[in-house]
């Protein structure tokens, strides 16, 4: 039920990202006639020639309709051209920041630049009128990219502490599949291994198949020097891992992967 | 008469041709370039190269890509200067080879940079000699694709994949 409650989410927030009614401009005014040529490029499939062609005559005809920026820097930032695409969305920024800054903080986040992320995400959480955002696949809020790149720049407190008002102030409801798990991964990091424990748990209420949430919950146990539990959680992540159809955590920041399972298994042993 | 009409197919051409150099098939598709290209490395079909990143695999996922690269890395005394960030981007065959390699230098505030000599064509090296990729598999056929990397380096040490 919480996976198809996700799935209608994660459509809503997809449609977030869609442009705005053209009608919304005067009739006549540049960002209307770049408005309905973004709709145009939109028809073609995303960064084909045809596409690139068609924001190019939006932004031509209507250089502050920031949407047609936006949409134009997508494919670039999806295959590797950094410089390009944020050249692009920059524009966008310039014009509505609000609208535009987490979308660059993600694909800092996504080339690995955790200082720079964290920049655009403080600057957006200060701006009047901020609201919640989900990064663009709909895996999670905005907020706790911020708390993982805190964690990845060695600042986890920070980190646990971002995340922990997410969580909070968020009910049960409206918590997104991996939250718990995020928060309990950077409480046993930081060695808070019964905090850590107690989020796997309340984690496994909302989701019970990622591999990743059993192997954290392993290495909480084990630092409680609970090697019982911690072999069963172990155990039970590898169970899951080898699953072809597991799910699989977008963005998880700290990945598990079989090899890792598998020594702590070994090390269990040996010890 | 005749150069006017001339001029009418000149200006034509040359719109046509600025139109052309403006943008690929699709954002990413990389054509042979003689100075860069190893000639062997053939698409199987060049018409129909993925972009889906995704789908293209390292044998033990990324995990297992950074420990090759890290085996084949070598910190030289010059790369020290370097601080900052490398994009490799590449295409893999359906034959599972490494081709096309692109690399775009960046500062650390993603500014673009240079890096210091050898550090390039070391990269480029590492990444052509990696050979555990797995090609695009999409409903049930082979394909090429395209994918990219991101190496941070601090000091000329390779920190994360």
């Amino acid at each position: 039920m919480k996976q198809i409650i996700f799935m209608i989410f994660l459509l809503c927030s997809l449609t977030c990202f869609t442009q705005p009614n053209c009608y919304i401009y005067p009739e006549g005014s540049g960002e209307r006639k770049a408005c309905e040529l973004s709709y145009k490029a939109i028809e073609y499939p995303q960064g084909s020639r045809a596409s690139q062609e068609l924001f190019d005559k939006a932004i031509a005809i209507g250089p502050k309709y920031a949407w047609a920026y936006y949409e134009k820097s997508v494919p670039y930032f999806k295959r590797g051209f950094l410089s390009k695409g944020l050249q692009i969305l920059n524009k966008a920024i310039a014009l509505e920041p609000r609208e535009y800054l987490c979308y660059r903080a993600y694909w800092y986040w996504q080339y690995k630049n955790y200082r720079l992320c964290i920049n655009d995400l403080e600057r957006y959480y200060k701006l009047p009128k901020a609201y919640l955002q989900q990064t663009p696949g709909g895996d999670k809020d905005m907020k706790l990219i911020l708390g993982l790149a805190y964690a990845k720049q060695g600042n986890i407190n920070k980190g646990i502490e971002v995340i922990e008002e997410f969580v909070t102030n968020t009910s049960e409801d409206d918590i997104n599949l991996t939250d718990y798990h995020t928060l309990g991964l950077l409480y046993t990091l930081n060695e808070q291994y019964a905090e850590g424990i107690s989020m796997f748990k309340k984690q496994l209420r909302v989701n019970a198949d990622i591999p990743d949430t059993y192997y954290y919950m392993g290495l909480a146990y084990k630092g409680l020097s609970n090697r019982t539990e911690a072999k069963i959680k172990f155990d039970m992540a590898l169970i899951k891992i080898l699953d072809e159809s597991r799910f699989k955590i977008a963005n998880p920041g700290f990945r598990v992967y079989e090899s890792d399972i598998r020594e702590e298994l070994k090390s269990l042993k040996l010890n | 008469m005749r150069f006017i009409i001339f001029l009418i197919l000149l200006c034509g051409c040359a719109d046509s041709d600025s139109k052309r150099i403006l943008y690929p098939d699709q954002i990413g598709d990389t054509i042979f370039d003689a100075e860069l290209d190893d000639p062997n490395f053939q698409f199987c079909n060049a018409e129909q190269v993925l972009h889906k990143r995704n789908l293209i695999k390292y044998q033990n996922g990324t995990k297992g890509l950074e420990k090759d690269i890290r085996k084949k890395y070598i910190a030289k005394q010059e790369f020290q200067a370097f601080s900052g960030y490398i994009i490799v981007r590449f295409a893999i065959n359906c034959n599972n080879q490494i081709g096309r390699l692109r690399l775009e230098i960046l500062d650390n505030n993603f500014k673009s940079t240079s890096a210091p000599d050898g550090l390039e064509t070391h990269i480029r090296d590492s990444f052509s000699s990696l050979n555990a990729w797995q090609h695009p598999v999409y409903k049930d056929q082979d394909y090429d694709g395209y994918s990219f990397y991101t190496l941070k380096f601090t000091n000329g040490k390779l920190e994360l994949i």
